[in-house]
Parts: C-alpha cells; sequence; structure tokens
C-alpha cells in the first residue's frame, strides 16, 4: 500500500480500494447507469401516449410489450427461437468441431500450416457477407446454407485463436514437460491443457458471437422462419410494434450468450489460474 | 528577515485505506526559506511522498496551513515544480517538447519558449538531445529532462519525489552532484525526499526525520558543511550515522 | 567448388519456390478438380462454374464500365456512411471515456448495442429512414459508428493515470492536455476502433445492397448474379469486395505506422 502511495497515484484508486469502498462506488455506478434507460423509457412511454409520433412509427413500450405477449401466447416465439437456437447450435457446433482441430493441425504441423494456412487466409479475407451469395448458389437455401454460414463465421475467430493459443504457450513450460519426462498425455493433460484452454475459450466466445450475427443476417436474408424471417416479415406486414418485440428477444438472447460465455470464461480463468 | 517561502502549520492528512482511516501524517510544521535545500528522509508509510504532494497542491490536506509564496496552497500553482521517481515524459513528445509543456501556453512568446527551453536544456546537459524521444533516453537522462521541466518556467519552489532511486548507483551519484550544481545555480528552494540518508546528507542544508504512524516530524538535523561535501570525510560520516540512529529508532531491524 | 557456390542461392530459391509451392498447391488442386469435373460434365457447368469461366468473367467485367460505376456507388455510399460514424462516434467515444460519471451513465446502453447484431437494425431503419440512400447510409453509419465509440472510451480509460496527474500538476489547458496528452495516449485504441470501423462499415455496405432493393452497388449486383446463377460472377464480385476489405486493413496499417511513430522508439 505505501508503493503505491510513494508513486503517487490518483487519490480514487487509494481511496477506496478496500472491497467495502468497492462495492459501494459499484453500488453508485449501477445506480447511475440505472438513470438513462428509465429516463428513456419514461420518455418513449410518454411520446407513444401523447401521440407525438405517430405510433405507425414508433410504437409505445407497453404496445411493444403487448406484441412480446402475444408472440410469446400464440406459441410463435417460442417457434422461432427454437429454429433459430437449433440453427445457431448445429451451425457452431459444426464450427467448432473443425475450428479446434483444425487450429492444432495448424499449430503443431509446420507441413499443414504452410499447404492450408494460405488458402484458409484467403477465404477468410474475403467476408462472410460476400460469401452468402456464393454459397446461396452452391447450397440453394434450405437449412444446409445457414449451417454453412454460421459454422463458416464461428470457424475463422475459433481457428485462429486456437493456432495461437497453442503457438503461445512458451517454450520454457514444454521444455519443463521434458525435463519431468512427463509422457505425451500428462503432458497435454497437465502443461498443455490448461495452458491453452482459456486463449481457446475467447476464441469460442468470440466465434459464439460471429455465429449468433450470422445467424441473423442469413435468417433475414434467406430463410422461411426462425426470429430473423419474423423480424423481416413483421417489417412487410408494417407490424413495428411485433417488430420492436423480436428485436428486443434477439438483443437479449445475444446478450444471454455473451454473459454465459463470459461467466464460464471466469470460472475457467479461476480454476487454470492467470496465465503468466 | 523576510517571509518564509513555505509555511506548514499543524498539516494533518489521512486516507481511507481499505475499511479503516490510516492517518499518514499527523502535526507537521515546518518552514522553509527561500533557495533553502530541505530533505526529508524516513521509513516506507511515514508519508514523505504525501507532504510532497500537499505542498504540491495535488492533495489537500484534512487540517493546518500550507502556505507558499504568501499564499495558501489550493491546488498546483506555478510557485511549484515537481519530479516524480518515474520520468513522466510523454512518450510521444520530444524532449524539448516535454520541456515547453510545462510552459503556460499565453504567458510566453514563441521565442521566448525556444530560449527557456534551450536553457534549460542546456543547465542539464542534454542540448544534444533536444528532438529525441524518451524511449531513446537513459533513465538518468530522462531524469534530467524531468528536473528541466520542473525547472523550466521558474518555480520558486521545486519538490523531488525520489527522483534517483529508480536508477543504478554510478547514475545517482552523477546525478546528485548535477543536481547540486543546478541548485546553486538556479537559487531556487529544493525539497527532496529520499530513503537514501546519504544523499540526503551530499544535498540538503537541513534534514527532516520523519517516524512512521502516523508520519510526524521526529527530529531535524542541520547540515552546515561547506558544498561540494566529501562523502568520505569525518564530519559527513558522523552526521550520516547520526541521522541513521534516528531513524533506526523506528525501525525493527537496524539499517545498514 | 564453383558447382556448390552456384547450389547454394538455387538452393535458396528452391525453397522460397517450394514454400509458395506448397500455398498454392492446395488451391490449385481445387482448382483443377473444379475445372475437370465441369469440362468432364460431372457437375453442372452452369451452377459450378469452371475457373476458367471465372477468369473470363473477370476480365470482362474489368473493362465493363457498368461494373465500375456500380463499384464506385458502393465506394461512395459506404465513405459517406463511414465517415458520418466516425465523425459522430469518435469524439461521442473520447466525451463519454473523460469522466467516470458519464461512463456509468451510458454503461449499459453500450452494453446493450454492443449485444445486438447490427444488422438487426435494418428493418427498424427500413421504416424509420426509407430503404433508398438515406436508409443504407444511416446504416453505414451506424455500422461505423460503434467500434470507434467504443474505442474511444476503452482510449480515454486506459489512460496512464501517472500522465493524468502531470496535467494536473502543469495546469495544462483543456485543448492542450486533449491534443497533448489525451489523443495521443488514446491512441492505440482509437486506432483499433478506427480499423474494425472500416471494416465493418464495409459491410454495413455490401449488407445494406443485399436487404435494400432499390439503387446500384456491387452488393445488388452480386445478389443479381446469384439469381441469375452466375457463379463466375459471384466470384469476382466476391474477390473485389475482398481486395476492398484488404486495402481498408492495409491502409489502416498506414495510419497505425504514421500516428503511433513513437513506439518504435526504444533505447
Amino acid at each position: 500500500m505505501s508503493a503505491i502511495l510513494k508513486q503517487g497515484l490518483l487519490p480514487e484508486r487509494i481511496a477506496g480500494a478496500g472491497r467495502r469502498a468497492r462495492s459501494r462506488r459499484a453500488g453508485s455506478a449501477i445506480r447511475r447507469g440505472v438513470i438513462l434507460p428509465v429516463l428513456l423509457l419514461v420518455l418513449w412511454q410518454i411520446t407513444a401516449a401523447r401521440g407525438l409520433i405517430s405510433t405507425l412509427v414508433l410504437p409505445g413500450p407497453v404496445q411493444v410489450l403487448e406484441a412480446l405477449r402475444q408472440l410469446a401466447v400464440s406459441g410463435a416465439l417460442a417457434g422461432g427461437i427454437e429454429v433459430s437456437l437449433r440453427r445457431l447450435a448445429l451451425g457452431y457446433g459444426l464450427g467448432v468441431a473443425i475450428g479446434v482441430p483444425l487450429g492444432i493441425l495448424l499449430a503443431v504441423s509446420p507441413l499443414a500450416r504452410r499447404l492450408i494456412a494460405p488458402s484458409f487466409y484467403a477465404i477468410a479475407r474475403v467476408p462472410l457477407l460476400a460469401w452468402i451469395p456464393f454459397l446461396m448458389v452452391l447450397f440453394g437455401i434450405g437449412e444446409a446454407l445457414k449451417l454453412v454460414i454460421i459454422a463458416k463465421a464461428s470457424l475463422t475467430p475459433i481457428t485462429l485463436n486456437t493456432e495461437r493459443a497453442i503457438l503461445g504457450v512458451p517454450k520454457a513450460w514444454l521444455e519443463l514437460g521434458r525435463l519431468l519426462c512427463l509422457g505425451p498425455w500428462p503432458t497435454i493433460r497437465r502443461i498443455l491443457l490448461p495452458a491453452t484452454i482459456l486463449p481457446v475459450f475467447v476464441g469460442l466466445r468470440f466465434g459464439l458471437i460471429q455465429a449468433w450475427s450470422a445467424l441473423v443476417v442469413v435468417e433475414l436474408l434467406a430463410s422461411t422462419n426462425g426470429l430473423g424471417f419474423q423480424l423481416t416479415m413483421s417489417r412487410q406486414l408494417f407490424q413495428l410494434d411485433t417488430m420492436m418485440a423480436l428485436m428486443l428477444v434477439i438483443g437479449v438472447i445475444g446478450f444471454g450468450l455473451d454473459r454465459g460465455v463470459v461467466t464460464a470464461e471466469a470460472y475457467l480463468a479461476r480454476r487454470f489460474g492467470g496465465r503468466a | 528577515m523576510s517571509a518564509p517561502l513555505l509555511t506548514l502549520s499543524a498539516v494533518d492528512k489521512g486516507f481511507a485505506l481499505g475499511n479503516r482511516q490510516r492517518q499518514v501524517l499527523h502535526n507537521i510544521s515546518l518552514t522553509v526559506e527561500d533557495g533553502a535545500f530541505v530533505a526529508f528522509v524516513g521509513a516506507s508509510g511515514c508519508g514523505k511522498s504525501t507532504l510532497l504532494r500537499l505542498v504540491a497542491g495535488l492533495e489537500t490536506a484534512d487540517s493546518g496551513d500550507i502556505i507558499l509564496a504568501d499564499a495558501p496552497v489550493t491546488g498546483p500553482s506555478r510557485s511549484c515544480g515537481m519530479i516524480f521517481q518515474d520520468h513522466r515524459l510523454l512518450p510521444w513528445l520530444t524532449v524539448a517538447e516535454n520541456i515547453d509543456l510545462a510552459l503556460p501556453r499565453r504567458e510566453f512568446a514563441a521565442a521566448d519558449r525556444r530560449r527557456l527551453i534551450a536553457e534549460h536544456l542546456e543547465l542539464v546537459g542534454l542540448s544534444d538531445y533536444a528532438n529525441a524521444l524518451p524511449g531513446k533516453l537513459s533513465g538518468g537522462m530522462a531524469q534530467r529532462a524531468a528536473i528541466a521541466r520542473g525547472l523550466v518556467n521558474r518555480p520558486r519552489l521545486l519538490l523531488l519525489d525520489e527522483p534517483f532511486s529508480a536508477l543504478d548507483s554510478l547514475t545517482r551519484t552523477r546525478l546528485q552532484g548535477e543536481l547540486q550544481r543546478i541548485w546553486a545555480f538556479e537559487k531556487i528552494a529544493m525539497l527532496l525526499v529520499t530513503h537514501d540518508v546519504e544523499e540526503a546528507v551530499f544535498l540538503a542544508d537541513r534534514v527532516v526525520v520523519l517516524a512512521p504512524n502516523p508520519g510526524r516530524i521526529s527530529a531535524v538535523i542541520d547540515v552546515e558543511l561547506p558544498r561540494s561535501r566529501d562523502r568520505a570525510s569525518t564530519e559527513f560520516v558522523a552526521l550520516k550515522a547520526a541521522i541513521l540512529r534516528q531513524l533506526e529508532a523506528f525501525m525493527e531491524a537496524p539499517v545498514i | 567448388m564453383s558447382g556448390a557456390a552456384l547450389a547454394f542461392p538455387l538452393r535458396r530459391w528452391a525453397a522460397r519456390l517450394g514454400i509458395i509451392g506448397l500455398g498454392l498447391a492446395l488451391p490449385a488442386l481445387i482448382a483443377v478438380i473444379w475445372q475437370s469435373a465441369a469440362v468432364l460434365g460431372l457437375v453442372d457447368p452452369t451452377v459450378w462454374a469452371s475457373p476458367a469461366l471465372v477468369a473470363v468473367a473477370a476480365l470482362q467485367q474489368l473493362q465493363d464500365p457498368q461494373f465500375w460505376s456500380d463499384f464506385g456507388a458502393s465506394l461512395l455510399r459506404d465513405a459517406e456512411g463511414t465517415a458520418i460514424g466516425i465523425a459522430v462516434g469518435l469524439p461521442a467515444g473520447l466525451g463519454l471515456g473523460l469522466s467516470r460519471f458519464t461512463r456509468d451513465l451510458f454503461a449499459p446502453l453500450l452494453d446493450a448495442a454492443k449485444a445486438i447484431p447490427i444488422f438487426t437494425w435494418v428493418p427498424l431503419l427500413s421504416v424509420w429512414v426509407g430503404s433508398g440512400e438515406a436508409g443504407k447510409v444511416t446504416f453505414i453509419a451506424l455500422a461505423a459508428m460503434l467500434p470507434v465509440l467504443f474505442s474511444g472510451v476503452e482510449g480515454v480509460f486506459s489512460l496512464n493515470p501517472a500522465h493524468l496527474e502531470l496535467a494536473r500538476l502543469l495546469r495544462l489547458g483543456r485543448f492542450r492536455r486533449l491534443a497533448r496528452l489525451v489523443l495521443p495516449g488514446a491512441a492505440p485504441a482509437i486506432l483499433r476502433g478506427v480499423r474494425l470501423s472500416l471494416l465493418f462499415g464495409w459491410l454495413a455496405t455490401i449488407g445494406a445492397e443485399y436487404l435494400f432493393e432499390a439503387g446500384g452497388g456491387i452488393g445488388t449486383n452480386i445478389m443479381a448474379a446469384r439469381e441469375l446463377y452466375r457463379l463466375d460472377l459471384v466470384v469476382v464480385d466476391m474477390i473485389a469486395i475482398g481486395l476492398i476489405g484488404i486495402l481498408f486493413d492495409g491502409f489502416s496499417t498506414l495510419l497505425d505506422n504514421y500516428f503511433l511513430r513513437w513506439t518504435a522508439e526504444k533505447s
């Protein structure tokens, strides 16, 4: 503590370094954070209720919630969520199943890297969006298309992060394994796995975010079911309240997925410790 | 006799550290005259840095008065420059631009600024490095640039917070000599905080010994040796030993 | 003696060719299989356009003024939207970041904005701003605004507190503090944001052209080619889109090298 004092850091970093002070600050941060959304919500409701802007263009929060309720009650919401999440799971699963081994392969074998990496980078360089028409020609607009697109979206970050994770294991640790005469399996289990699991997880997290975005795009463009399709449909039918309700759902799911992964990441960080 | 440059009266300062209130400084009273060199020594945690930061105006005292150049200290001011342990040169500005930063925009015309910067670069011996980036400087050179920045707008008081403790001992000795030369030349009051007793005795007119928990003045020892001082002389060694004895009284293990 | 002296540079060149060769091996293989399959009639040539056809189409497109005018229209749209997005997002990000109060105030909104996939906004924008040029440019601006907004906040947050204290000590004026301390200090983060903004702006341009029907552009073209099953044209457009992405990335690197010159200096 006196070292911190000596370096003369800003007082707010010293005063209130303890847990109670920190939670006090967090509490006030949360309180402050609530102000703006609540304010906006109230403004929104007033605008709609007073008819300041046509409810065709901006339905009020109450309307949106009502539309959400109707979606839920009619089962359309559940149906859409189920379709979309199933696609996500399959496509993302495919991406992980290909991406992780590919990343390992690229990291471990210089030959594979020289053979595959240039093509991989060339393919990754062309944005997913540009790939969509190409894949639509090849696969039509069925389920296969969506799976391939979502898989490709998650593939790039997963592969790259996995490769980097393995290449990033400090040589010193591998040397330690050799010194201690650990066999291949113990080396993997006790050195490689803990060392790489966090960076690989970062790739998995980015992959999931990309997969969810790709899902939304492909459902907007070329789908007859799922949340993205429902979003487009409600736009066509000029049902703004339904549309905003769906936007809310999509946002919440995206947020939830991210939070879930972040929590898992935090757990892994605690379990496998901070890396050097 | 004119009013002293700096007066501290019964200054108290505490911090909330964790869940408790920690009294860092208690009842500090002190005067410093123009052109004096006062060193503060003490173990870690006795509030030496905090004292300097209070004088600089970076912190406010809980109670007591701090009067600098006939005005109470309410915040950083023109009268006071400060050197930190880390040189705090902005890495994207050249040495000259870093020094220029200390000159208030409106008060100096461009020609004056150039002159002042050149003068102070020469004072610290960095004339050849005016356009160098801090990344290219050694620790000692960077600290010298920081000193130039601290002096360029002619403050009446320069505060130095362990300026040389991050440097290797050879550079430290050299810079101590440099600082003494600069002090004699500029005739500017200096407050030095250091944990190196030899450095304090070498440079200062007065050495203030601070005791920890809470930080308070335990002794003030005058150094009346003529400059430039011989570190090996008997008087020097005796003074150093006397100060160390004062410090040891507050430590569990003897200080070497 | 002379044989060995000759052999060494030859060997080096062979090694270099070998590395390049290996990299080309896979694409070359695929191209050969593809071309043979088309020639041998194993696959429907109208769907699986052979590499030869693609090359021919590419040459044709490059000579077609309509192609360039459409390409130009897309780039113009992209430039407008991205410029607006960055011009709004960067100051906003810096401003938000500079005070803990504003950061806390806007934090939940920003987190929410980050969580919603950008294309979710398209239907809403098409109602509010229309599905013409204005709608497209608004969407592009939104896509370009977010990365630079977040990076602005992050950049300010990552400023060295020692430097901020120095600014307090030297009593630097607001403008000087911004120009000499905040912007250079936040530059690494800001440049990362700009890189993403350029990329996302371009992606948003293409996406907007997919989803908003009217108006010309390379996105519209590629979709039209798809409907006609002209895979050769699709591939040409794909490559064009990818090349712009690479160009933007290279430009971002140039920006990095210019603004972060000082980071290279280490004694």
